[in-house]
């Protein structure tokens, strides 16, 4: 299984700071501060999971495509939308069955969703 | 419990039927603690504004008197043969039964009305007297001749939201005799029926015929002595308009004096739904004084039980004390049916107090009912007290049922009836106070249907609640960005911090200090989140957004909770605190929304914590079980406990903090969030040893996972 993940979100501290925590957890995450960004990286990497912030001005689009094309390229990939507007996310996106994280996210709770195990 | 209007009139014959058989004087405590049986029956399923209701039966005091028997009279016999009596040839050709008659021949004596509506239930009819109105025949007064009608007034008040209240009311001369008119009866009848009538211009022109002080009464301050002003040209005006519309103008005067049935009806509904959570909560039990005090020293009460009634006579204190115990004992209004009881001025109330029945009556007052009912008793002894001896006091028995649109049965089935009202009567004549007393109480008709509504609050707080929401709403929407994603990213660095402290090299009591800290920023993260939640689920709830229900495995979550509580403890209170589960197997899935789930357990752990807290040391038990078809969530604290009072605002959604800066939406929440999940909660308590919060949810909506 992948141990490599896609983080999206239009914050460059905050991503860095995601891949800080999962790193000492033992994933390695790859960034992206745009759709864009983001759709290019999954067009050429698998993913084990991915974690997808909803609202980023710099993408109007939204996940939509990126969700689309992740699981076509990263069948296997565990994908999460994380927002600080989890109804307008689940209302938009309730049709691609997206799991809906609220901000701020819970990171031992999220390492439990990866990993019920405990290891991954 | 009859809900049809066959049913509860067959009841109301069969009293009459018995009051018919007993002796005169006794036909009255005979005939109405029957009908108290009844209403007592009726008592508990029924929940209505009382002021509305109060000022309905009021109006329809006056209008249905107590001593009339409405007939129908065919065309073809309206004509009365010269020298026969209206009354005794309106009665021979009534569509009565010979049984009936006998049954009602109380009530045409002039005892008690009733006969409307086994009219209506018979889908029978009025129809507009082509007759000149205020004819006398033979100079007797009778109901075909409308003399005693006094006057119609309408009384405009100011509701909420720019809503306009007017109250109709119909206003009677008393008759010598102790058969009223029922006059006022026919004018409603046939204004109801008119503009459905191709009599209307009859009707009209025989209104207008009349020389009755119609009025449009406007208000002249309440400091002064004269309430009313007619309007009589104001009247004129506006009839006039309607000259060649007369079906419009008797329309005009149907939607008035209707309004106040389509003002119960909504009440009714909205009340309806408003209360069948609470109902739920709070079971059946509704207790319900209302006084009013009029500018002439005539006082009314309205009791929800007779026996309360009754022994409210036998004690005189302080009115002051009284208004000011009605005033904060007010609950929400649920009672729809008691005693009216108004004050006159004769002596009828020697009578009363030398039967050894009131006593007894009082007597079966409950122990919980007796302390209230004495204070109130002992809160009007005072004013009844007169030089002149005691005032006279005459209980106006009402027997209330929704309305399902005015005084006519629209619609089949099990309907929902007008008010059905009788009187003992009165020697004296009541226009003229009741006059000014419902002048009075149709100002207070408004804010009291909007206090039922917005479960007792004044005009000012619904105001303020509803700017509350709008500020917390865009306050709420601000937090949701601005304020979370630098939350977002705190959270998330201190996850990174916590993690770096596991592999520094440092001493251990330094490496233990450090962990310390950032645990409880940590924390402080969380409990910011919490209010978070609990605002936006407030403002989402408040502004009526429905829930995101999914299937949620209680045990799962609550276990999750409980271990972040205990996290909690263990870094903001040094474990001095401890929280334990029980959490049955038996629970399983229910259909919830997350977070609004999540957010009331939370809420109720952060109040256990802060109810422990003051003294340093406590437990709380987080247990789950299925009872009575319900799936509970109980929270339990040793903590000091809360007081009743304060236990009966937070059952009732109020916001309450004991933190000079606390936001006290947790338990609103949870009120609201019980509704929306068809649930319930419950709150008990006893100071000194803790509090228990019981939340409910509906076992229909569990499901095997």
């Amino acid at each position: 299984m992948a141990t490599s993940g896609l983080l999206v979100d239009d914050s460059k501290p905050q991503l860095l700071a995601c891949k800080k925590v999962l790193k000492f957890w033992g994933f390695e995450a790859d960034l992206a501060t745009t759709v864009d960004e983001a759709e290019s990286k999954a067009e050429s990497q698998q993913y084990g999971f991915a974690l997808l912030d909803y609202a980023m001005p710099g993408s109007p689009r939204g996940p939509r495509a990126l969700i689309q094309k992740l699981r076509t390229k990263s069948p296997a990939c565990r994908i999460f939308i994380v927002t600080a507007y989890p109804d307008e996310a689940w209302n938009t996106l309730a049709d691609l069955d997206v799991p809906v994280l609220e901000k701020p996210l819970d990171w031992e709770e999220f390492k439990r969703t990866l990993d019920p195990s405990g290891g991954l | 419990m009859p809900t049809n209007l066959r049913d509860v009139y067959g009841d109301i014959l069969g009293l009459l039927h018995t009051a018919d058989s007993q002796n005169q004087t006794d036909i009255g405590f005979h005939f109405y603690e029957g009908l108290a049986g009844l209403v007592r029956k009726m008592q508990g399923a029924m929940w209505h504004p009382l002021h509305q209701l109060w000022a309905a039966a009021e109006e329809l005091r006056l209008l249905f008197d107590a001593h009339a028997v409405w007939l129908s009279v065919p065309d073809e016999h309206r004509s009365v043969p010269e020298g026969a009596d209206p009354g005794e040839a309106i009665w021979e050709v009534a569509t009565l039964t010979e049984e009936e008659k006998k049954l009602l021949a109380p009530a045409r004596a002039g005892e008690l009305t009733q006969e409307l509506k086994r009219r209506e239930a018979a889908g029978l009819r009025w129809d507009i007297l082509d007759r000149p109105l205020g004819e006398h025949l033979g100079g007797a007064l009778n109901n075909s001749n409308l003399a005693s009608v006094e006057g119609i007034l309408t009384v405009d008040v100011p509701g909420l939201n720019g809503a306009a209240w007017r109250l109709t009311v119909f206003m009677e001369h008393s008759t010598r005799t102790r058969e009223t008119s029922r006059d006022s009866t026919r004018i409603c009848e046939a204004i109801l029926s008119a503009a459905e009538n191709t009599k209307a211009d009859i009707f009209s022109r025989a209104l207008a015929r009349l020389d009755l002080p119609f009025g449009h009464v406007r208000p002249l301050g309440r400091n002064n002595p004269d309430f009313w002003s007619v309007d009589r040209e104001g009247f004129q005006k506006e009839s006039a308009q309607f000259q060649d519309r007369p079906a419009r103008f008797c329309e005009l005067y149907r939607e008035r004096f209707q309004s106040i049935h389509t003002i119960l009806e909504r009440i009714y509904d909205q009340m309806d739904a408003l209360l069948a959570g609470e109902r739920q909560l709070r079971g059946a039990e509704t207790t319900l004084i209302f006084s009013y005090r009029a500018p002439n020293e005539d006082f009314i009460c309205f009791f929800p039980t007779y026996q309360q009634a009754h022994s409210f006579v036998k004690t005189k204190e302080d009115i002051e004390d009284f208004l000011y115990f009605w005033q904060f004992q007010y609950p929400r209004s649920k009672a729809i049916s008691g005693w009216v009881l108004a004050t006159g001025t004769c002596d009828y109330t020697e009578k009363f107090d030398s039967d050894g029945r009131w006593n007894r009556w009082i007597s079966l007052c409950s122990a919980e009912e007796r302390p209230a009912i004495e204070r109130q008793l002992a809160l009007v002894r005072k004013f009844f007290n007169t030089e002149q001896g005691q005032k006279f006091m005459y209980l106006i028995p009402i027997v209330l049922r929704p309305a399902n649109g005015g005084l006519r049965a629209k619609t089949k089935g099990p309907q929902l009836q007008p008010i059905l009202m009788a009187s003992i009567g009165s020697s004296k004549p009541l226009a003229r106070p009741l006059r000014r007393q419902l002048y009075d109480l149709a100002w207070q008709i408004a804010p009291a249907v909007e206090m039922a509504l917005f479960g007792q609050l004044t005009l000012e707080e619904v105001y303020r609640k509803e700017a509350e929401v709008k500020t917390v709403a865009a306050f709420s929407g601000g937090i949701a960005h601005e304020v979370l994603q630098p939350l977002n990213l705190l959270r998330t660095k201190i996850t990174s911090l916590r993690q770096l402290t596991q592999n520094l090299k440092i001493e251990p009591d330094l490496q233990s200090s450090l962990r310390e800290d950032i645990d409880q920023a940590k924390q402080c993260i969380e409990e910011i989140q919490d209010i978070k939640d609990t605002m936006l689920n407030y403002v989402k709830l408040r502004q009526g957004g429905g829930g995101r229900f999914e299937s949620l495995n209680v045990n799962r979550v609550v276990a999750g909770l409980v271990a972040r509580f205990a996290s909690w403890l263990d870094v903001m209170r040094d474990g001095s605190i401890q929280v334990t589960s029980n959490l049955s197997p038996d629970v399983g899935v229910i259909s919830a929304d997350n977070s609004q789930f999540r957010t009331m357990i939370r809420n109720l752990l952060r109040n256990a914590d802060d109810a422990l807290a003051a003294r340093g040391v406590g437990q709380v038990n987080v247990s789950t079980r299925i009872a009575d078809n319900w799936v509970e969530v109980v929270v339990t604290d040793n903590g000091p406990g809360m007081e009743q009072a304060v236990i009966e605002k937070l059952k009732l959604g109020e916001r309450y903090t004991t933190k000079s800066l606390g936001i006290g939406l947790g338990f609103t929440l949870i009120y609201l969030s019980s509704k929306e999940h068809n649930g319930s909660f419950d709150i008990q308590s006893k100071v000194g040893l803790g509090t228990s919060v019981i939340l409910r949810f509906p076992v229909s909506a569990q499901a095997m996972e």
